[in-house]
Order: C-alpha cells, then sequence, then structure tokens
C-alpha cells in the first residue's frame, strides 16, 4: 500500500508545472516504473493524467502556445487503437484488484506458515485493512460511466478550464507516445504480477504446517533464511518466547547458546525462567536431535503464550 | 550416568573443578588425550592417579627427563637364556601420567606421541599394540621453561584439549587438609568394559548439520584473524567435535548442543593456536582469541 502511494505521490509530482525538459514524458516513465499502478485512481485522490483517451500533459511555458501559454495533448487523431483502451482499462482497475488480492493471499500463506493460525492473530491485520481498500475499489469500479472508457473511440472535448494561467493550445498529440506508453505499462505490470506470482509461489512451498524438521530439506532458499522461519512448531514457539523476551528487554545474543542463554535469564527475569527452562528443555531435541515434536507441540506453545503474557505484565509495569 | 559415579566418588578427595573433571572424562571417552598444564602443586598426579582408579583402569606413570630414551617408555628386548624376552615399558598402562612431558628430548617426546596416535607402538620390526583404553595425561610446568623442550604445535595438535586444575578454593582447600588421603579406600565405579562401550557410544551422538557449519565458521575466523599464524588444524576440528559429542554422552544426551562445541572449542583450540611474534607482544592470548571468536559467531539458534 506504501508503494502505492508512493507511486501515485510521483505521478502527481510528475504533473506539476515545471519539472524541466522531461515533464512531459515523465508521467508515461514513471507510469512504466510503476509497473501500471500510476493508473491507480483512489476516491478523494486527484485523477491521474495517463490514459488512452487523453494523454494530457502540458508543454513548458514559452515552449509552445506562445510566451505566458501552454500546449495541452489531447488524443491523436483519429484515437487510439481498440487494445489500448483495453489494457489502460486493465492497468486502472483491474491491476489493482489483483494486487490486493495476491498481497491479502499472501499475508494468509506467510501467516500461516509462521504457525499463527489462520483467523487469529497479528497476521489477520494487513487482511483486515485490505479488506476496506479492495470495497473502495468495488466502489470505484461500480461509479464508473460509460462515457470515461473505450479506448479506440472517445475524444473528449478540451477541459473547459485548463489549470495554468494563458492561453492554451489544445493540440492533438503523437499517437506512438502514447501507445509505447501504456504498452510499457502493460509490460512492466504483467512483470509485477509474475513476481507476485513466484513469491505467492514460495509462500505456499514454505507454509510449512504439522510436518517436523525435514519438511524444509526441499526448500530451494538459504539455509539462514529457512532459520528465520522455522517450519516446526516448537521451534517457532521457542523463537517468539525469544521475541517476547527480547521486547522484555532480555534479547538473546547473537553467539549465546539456549542454555547460556536460559542462565542469564533466570538471573535477569526469575518469574520467566521456570516456563523457558521448560520450553528449552522441549526445543533442544527438536532443533539438534532430530526429535519429532508432535506431542510437545501444544505444551511448547502454551508456554511461548505464558511466557508472552508474562513479558507484556513486565513491559506495562515498567516505567 | 558415569559422570556423577566418578563425580561422586571424587568428591572431597581430589581438588577439581566439574568442568575440568567433565573435560577429561570427555577426553578419554572419545578417544583424546589430555594435556595438562599448570603450576606444581596443584594436584595433577593425584587426579591422575585418582581417576584411573575409579575408572578401574591400569595406572602407568613417566617422569619425563633429558636423558630418558625412547626405549625407556616403550620396552626393550632382552637376551635371557639363550632367546629375546620383550620387557614392556611404562607405556603399557591404560591411564598414563607423563609428568613434565617438555622436559625430554624431542625423540622420547615423538615416540610417545607416535603410540598416542597410533595406539601402539613398533620395536625391532614388532608391532605391540597398546591397551585399551589408552588415556595419556602429559603434564607440563608452565612456569619453569628451562632447560626444557617445548612441544612443537604439530605436537600439541595430538593432544585432544590441555586443561588446567589452577588453585581450589578455600574451603576445598580445608576439606583436604582435614580430610584423608585422597587415594585410600577409593574404590572403582566402573570398568575397561564400559569405558570401552560408551567410547562406541559416542560416535553415535548426533551432531547437527548447522553445528557443524558453526564450528567451521569459529575456526574460519581464528584463520583469518590477524595476529594468527597457525589457526585451528581439521585434526583440531574433528577432535572438537568428538569432544563435544563424549560431553553430551556424560550428560545423558543423544544430541550435541552449541554449548558443548563451545567448552570442547575452548579446551582443545588454544594450545594448538600459533600467534605471531607481535599479536604476543601486544598482549593477545590464545584463549583471549577462542573467547573472541566465540562472543563474533552467532551461535545456531532460532534468531530471536
Amino acid at each position: 500500500m506504501g508503494l502505492l502511494g508512493l507511486l501515485h505521490g510521483f505521478h502527481l509530482l510528475a504533473r506539476v508545472e515545471g519539472v524541466g525538459p522531461l515533464g512531459p514524458l515523465l508521467p508515461l516513465f514513471l507510469a512504466a516504473l510503476g509497473f501500471g499502478l500510476g493508473h491507480l485512481s483512489l476516491p478523494g485522490l486527484p485523477a491521474l493524467s495517463l490514459s488512452a483517451r487523453a494523454p494530457t500533459f502540458r508543454a513548458s511555458p514559452g515552449e509552445a502556445g506562445g510566451p505566458g501559454g501552454s500546449v495541452a495533448y489531447l488524443p491523436p487523431e483519429g484515437g487510439f487503437p481498440l487494445w489500448v483502451g483495453v489494457v489502460d482499462r486493465l492497468l486502472a482497475h483491474a491491476l489493482p484488484l489483483a494486487l490486493a488480492l495476491l498481497l491479502a493471499l499472501g499475508l494468509l500463506l506467510l501467516g500461516r506458515r509462521r504457525g499463527l493460525p489462520l483467523f487469529r492473530g497479528l497476521h489477520l491485520l494487513p487482511l483486515l485493512l485490505a479488506l476496506p481498500l479492495l470495497l473502495g475499489l468495488f466502489f470505484l469500479l461500480g461509479s464508473l460511466g460509460g462515457g470515461e472508457g473505450a479506448g479506440g473511440q472517445g475524444v473528449g472535448p478540451p477541459p473547459s478550464s485548463p489549470p495554468s494561467q494563458g492561453p492554451v493550445e489544445w493540440v492533438h498529440g503523437p499517437r506512438a507516445l502514447g501507445e509505447v506508453g501504456i504498452a510499457l505499462a502493460g509490460l512492466s505490470a504483467l512483470f509485477t504480477l509474475a513476481l507476485l506470482l513466484a513469491l505467492l509461489a514460495w509462500a505456499w512451498r514454505g507454509r510449512g504446517g504439522e510436518g517436523g524438521e525435514g519438511e524444509g530439506a526441499a526448500f530451494p532458499f538459504p539455509r539462514a533464511f529457512q532459520r528465520s522461519l522455522p517450519a516446526s512448531r516448537v521451534r517457532r514457539a521457542y523463537l517468539e518466547a525469544l521475541e517476547a523476551l527480547k521486547g522484555a528487554g532480555l534479547p538473546r545474543r547473537p553467539a549465546e547458546g539456549p542454555v547460556e542463554y536460559g542462565k542469564r535469564v533466570e538471573a535477569a527475569f526469575p518469574e520467566a525462567h521456570p516456563l523457558l527452562a521448560r520450553l528449552t528443555a522441549l526445543y533442544l531435541p527438536v532443533r539438534y536431535g532430530g526429535k519429532a515434536e508432535r506431542e510437545e507441540a501444544e505444551e511448547a506453545e502454551a508456554l511461548a503464550l505464558r511466557i508472552l503474557e508474562l513479558c507484556s505484565t513486565k513491559g506495562s509495569k515498567a516505567p | 550416568m558415569l559422570y556423577e559415579r566418578v563425580q561422586s566418588a571424587l568428591r572431597g578427595r581430589v581438588l577439581l573443578r566439574e568442568e575440568t573433571l567433565r573435560l577429561a572424562l570427555a577426553a578419554l571417552l572419545f578417544g583424546g588425550h589430555l594435556l595438562l598444564e599448570d603450576v606444581p602443586g596443584t594436584g595433577k598426579t593425584t587426579f591422575a592417579k585418582a581417576l584411573a582408579r575409579v575408572l578401574g583402569l591400569s595406572f602407568g606413570r613417566i617422569q619425563m627427563t633429558p636423558d630418558l630414551l625412547p626405549q625407556d617408555l616403550t620396552g626393550v628386548y632382552l637376551y635371557r637364556e639363550g632367546s629375546l624376552v620383550w620387557e614392556q615399558g611404562p607405556i603399557f598402562a591404560q591411564v598414563l601420567l607423563v609428568d613434565e612431558l617438555n622436559r625430554a628430548t624431542p625423540r622420547t617426546q615423538s615416540a610417545l606421541l607416535e603410540a598416542m596416535g597410533e595406539g601402539q607402538v613398533t620395536l625391532e620390526g614388532k608391532t605391540h599394540p597398546l591397551p585399551e583404553p589408552f588415556f595419556v595425561l602429559a603434564t607440563q610446568n608452565p612456569v619453569e621453561e628451562e632447560g626444557t623442550f617445548p612441544l612443537p604445535v604439530a605436537q600439541r595438535d595430538r593432544f585432544a584439549a590441555r586443561l588446567a586444575l589452577g588453585y581450589p578454593d578455600e574451603k576445598a582447600l580445608l576439606e583436604a587438609l582435614r580430610g584423608q588421603d585422597p587415594l585410600e579406600g577409593l574404590a572403582p565405579v566402573t570398568d575397561a568394559e564400559e569405558v570401552l562401550a560408551l567410547r562406541r557410544e559416542v560416535r553415535r551422538v548426533r551432531v547437527e548439520e548447522e553445528l557443524t557449519d558453526y564450528l567451521l565458521a569459529l575456526a574460519r575466523f581464528l584463520r583469518g584473524r590477524e595476529g594468527v599464524r597457525l589457526g585451528p588444524s581439521p585434526r583440531a576440528l574433528l577432535q572438537v567435535e568428538r569432544l563435544a559429542q563424549a560431553l553430551a554422552l556424560l550428560e545423558g544426551r543423544g544430541f550435541v548442543l552449541p554449548e558443548d562445541l563451545k567448552a570442547a572449542f575452548r579446551a582443545a583450540i588454544p594450545h594448538r593456536l600459533l600467534l605471531a611474534l607481535e599479536a604476543e607482544l601486544s598482549g593477545l592470548t590464545p584463549e583471549g582469541l577462542v573467547e573472541e571468536a566465540l562472543e563474533a559467531v552467532p551461535a545456531p539458534v532460532e534468531a530471536g
């Protein structure tokens, strides 16, 4: 979402007057760079300019239209071919929708991989945030009138009040420029979709579940990365306990082993020590002994939860 | 559990830190040998004798001097009643205390080290296997170096670990002063059979692949560290791993923890490091460098 906002901001910036000699080309460039997301028009934000129907960008004052005046481009004479309109519509509406859905699905898969239950937990928050966005998009789609679409045909009347002072000269823009821009945006959008699909495929393969330690073996990613997202429930529970203790001001030092860390916690946070000691006792055979973990997983998760509660209490009591 | 039995038998008799006893037993269990480096009078000989007795193993002792010959260790063929008779040397013991190893000439030292490596001695073309288990405790006095032949790094590399007994705390010393003769009435708590069976078990203790990577990373750190002329050898790393396996077994675990590996690394590496002269002059020590490596290299634990 941050990326969307950023791209939108860039696009608006590009529309500002006086961005230099590249000004007229910048919207096209940004739209292509922004994987087609420059087309996103959220309610409440100004409409973006790159469209098959009206690629209107303004020349610098003095460049055309006389001193102090400006020129605004209209679609080329005869309009764009049909494909430009179709791609434009896809980029404007279908792509953001698909991206939002993919992001939500990805978050769900990643959340499941981390061992969080599917319908509760922190990872649900982004999903809840994504839902209003989806609703907004549906609203936008529903509110669109027939007059806006249809790439090849629609050459609308010039806007009644150009935004700058001075005389404005309305001319038909170069046909090729608009087509190339749309094509570039389309290509980069496809590239983005492919990347997202690859990310989803990766999240699906590494989604974890009830399996033991061997499950991550077929994982085609570096071992250090696998370590950061353990597939085993006991290991995840231990990791969550570590994160909770880190939040309570007791982070494990990178060179510290689990037993050494347990001793340090015993001295610094005695209330948590019995829980951590038990969790460590469950964790060690799973982590270093290759032990299957089915019986211990629930106990480990319960211990991690209790450590989390203890740490939250400690954190809330801290000055 | 062997460790508890031995510890309980030696309690109050031998002035020894727990960690030292654990490492000594671990070295014995994986088939390594021990270098005891400490000032005189810290109980090195008593410890070796007591260890042999509680383990139910035969004990031999050699006091190294510059005029000692290899045959004085290994034994000789004597001409008796018309034939050559093999006379065993003191090296044929299950626990062998080699006192002041660095006082012997390199020739005699190497005869001993060959026996340590091969588990046998060869004389007059005949090979004589040493008794099993064969465990050498060699002592060195670090403060008196006149007239000694310091062990080269290649020979120090044969020792699995170097330990220092250190001075006991006052309470333990008081108990020792008031107590009985440490070896009086000391009974075996195990025998050679059990020790050999445990030796076979050591190899089965699981070492997670990431722990091996961790060990390699520690070695890499030391080899690349400025001031280190010679880092840990492959044999050293192999012995660290075996020592860690034995430490885990002594705790009754079937798998190695990062802490086992660290303890083994601390015991097994410093005496094998060779520092540059400038590094020594600047105050760096092998022990300090090992600690530096253990602090710098992340242990394979969940990244929390």
